[in-house]
């Protein structure tokens, strides 16, 4: 990536971050952190779980719609930025330069598009809304990412990304598919979870309509 | 798992420095390494990096088998530019990326996790972000065992990972094994904060040793600095008339 490309992806991210971070902050009692950090647990461990795509290709989930409805946007944010810090610090994941832009990709654009279309629905249409959510916050999150190293490629003159040309349909083509997966997986989810153990459904803090307002 | 990961944490060389000292450090040279273009300043970024590790006394074998994790992703990021900017752009691209992983490996292969919050704490980083960054750490080894568990169950029961997205099945056994691990972490997180309470838990977390920089973390940040110094005079041309 390229120098301007990732700094600009810490200034897109971190007021949203902070901002979030500022509203659940707020609002949570010291019991609700171990039960974030055990969804944030949770998602993480959910991300190594590969399921099939087809020609014998993996995808794995993404969780920010998993996220949202567990906690509401702003828990979202503040789960997905924790996993990817986590990933970053503990297991180099990415590298720390790269962070900036994992944030905004997935801990602000999927969150953020989860929350307003779960907000456009408000409860009426729970799968379909949840599916659509999860496939959404996917595809724009990896067109976002595309976009991102399309203009590492224009700005350094061909030394970091890759070229636009190539970045968005291969990455547009390719997260088509992992978004169907990441639907299937998230509405199978929260089937499960309604079925077997409805009050997990109603750890978030505040509805997603209140944390949206 | 979390042995796995921590192992060499607390048996290295560089274990007892400052984790705000080298959680500084690695980031300037990080964030220096990444503005290089010049084919030197990359060489002796990767030069100093493969130093470090050898100098953290963590073992070769630890750091390549994490550094293998990551290469795929720098094999991508490499390909992606061999195919429109040449070989010399995908080298160096790949060069840039391995020395600054391995700097980073060494960072995290040498200081135990809560240090590293800890150091975060010291830069003010909110308490929310380093509690939470806390707990969720622990239960990752946790929930990491309880997915190993159901893993060996599924196979015993016959499931291969399906083929593709029209496989029903295997998506029912994955979104029910992904829901398990939610039902069970529920469980967990209410026996884990029962018990926290007992400890006497307000939403605080305090450690008995302060951090305290000595003579030796100055010597660890001058080195760092030194070669990013090096680093930004090789990109500016300064150094190549000497060499």
């Amino acid at each position: 990536m390229a120098p301007e490309v990732w700094i600009l992806g810490f200034i897109l991210a971190l007021p949203v971050v902070a901002y979030a971070f500022y509203r659940v902050g707020r609002t949570v009692d010291e019991r609700t952190v171990p039960f974030m950090a055990l969804l944030a647990a949770g998602i993480f461990v959910a991300q190594m779980l590969n399921f099939p795509v087809g020609g014998g290709t993996t995808g794995h989930l993404v969780g920010a719609t998993l996220a949202v409805l567990l906690l509401g946007t702003w828990g979202g944010v503040v789960v997905m930025t924790v996993i990817l810090t986590i990933q970053c610090l503990v297991f180099g994941d990415g590298g720390i330069t790269a962070l900036g832009l994992n944030l905004l990709n997935m801990a602000v654009i999927a969150p953020l598009v989860t929350g307003g279309i779960l907000y456009v629905f408000r409860g009426k249409f729970a799968l379909p809304a949840t599916s659509a959510a999860a496939w959404t916050s996917v595809f724009l999150g990896a067109f976002a990412a595309a976009v991102e190293l399309g203009l590492s490629y224009s700005i350094s003159g061909g030394e970091y990304g890759m070229a636009m040309s190539l970045a968005v349909p291969a990455m547009l083509g390719w997260h088509l598919f992992i978004g169907i997966g990441e639907a299937i997986i998230t509405v199978g989810i929260v089937a499960f979870l309604t079925r077997v153990a409805p009050e997990t459904l109603k750890m978030r803090i505040g509805r997603p309509q209140e944390a949206l307002a | 798992m979390q042995d796995e990961i921590d192992r060499y944490a607390r048996s290295t060389r560089l274990i007892s420095f400052d984790p705000r000292v080298k959680l500084a450090a690695t980031i300037v040279f990080i964030v220096v390494l990444a503005f290089m273009r010049e084919p030197l300043a990359v060489w002796i970024s990767l030069t100093f990096a493969l130093m470090m590790v050898e100098i953290s006394g963590v073992p070769m074998r630890h750091i390549g088998h994490n550094f293998l994790l990551t290469f795929p992703f720098i094999l991508i990021a490499s390909l992606a530019l061999l195919l429109t900017a040449g070989w010399m752009s995908a080298l160096l691209m790949g060069m840039r990326i391995s020395a600054s992983i391995l700097v980073l490996l060494v960072l995290v292969s040498t200081t135990p996790f809560f240090d590293t919050l800890r150091a975060l704490r010291w830069f003010r980083v909110p308490p929310l972000m380093c509690n939470l960054m806390m707990f969720t750490y622990r239960f990752i080894f946790v929930l990491l065992d309880e997915m190993g568990r159901m893993r060996l169950s599924r196979k015993a029961r016959g499931f291969t990972g399906g083929k593709s997205l029209l496989d029903r099945s295997a998506f029912t056994t994955l979104s029910n094994t992904i829901g398990m691990v939610f039902v069970r972490a529920n469980d967990r997180a209410n026996h884990i904060y029962n018990a926290l309470l007992a400890r006497g838990y307000n939403g605080e977390v305090r450690s008995a040793t302060p951090l305290k920089a000595k003579g030796r973390d100055v010597v660890f940040a001058i080195a760092y600095l030194i070669s990013a110094t090096i680093l930004v005079a090789a990109q500016l041309g300064v150094l190549h008339w000497t060499l």
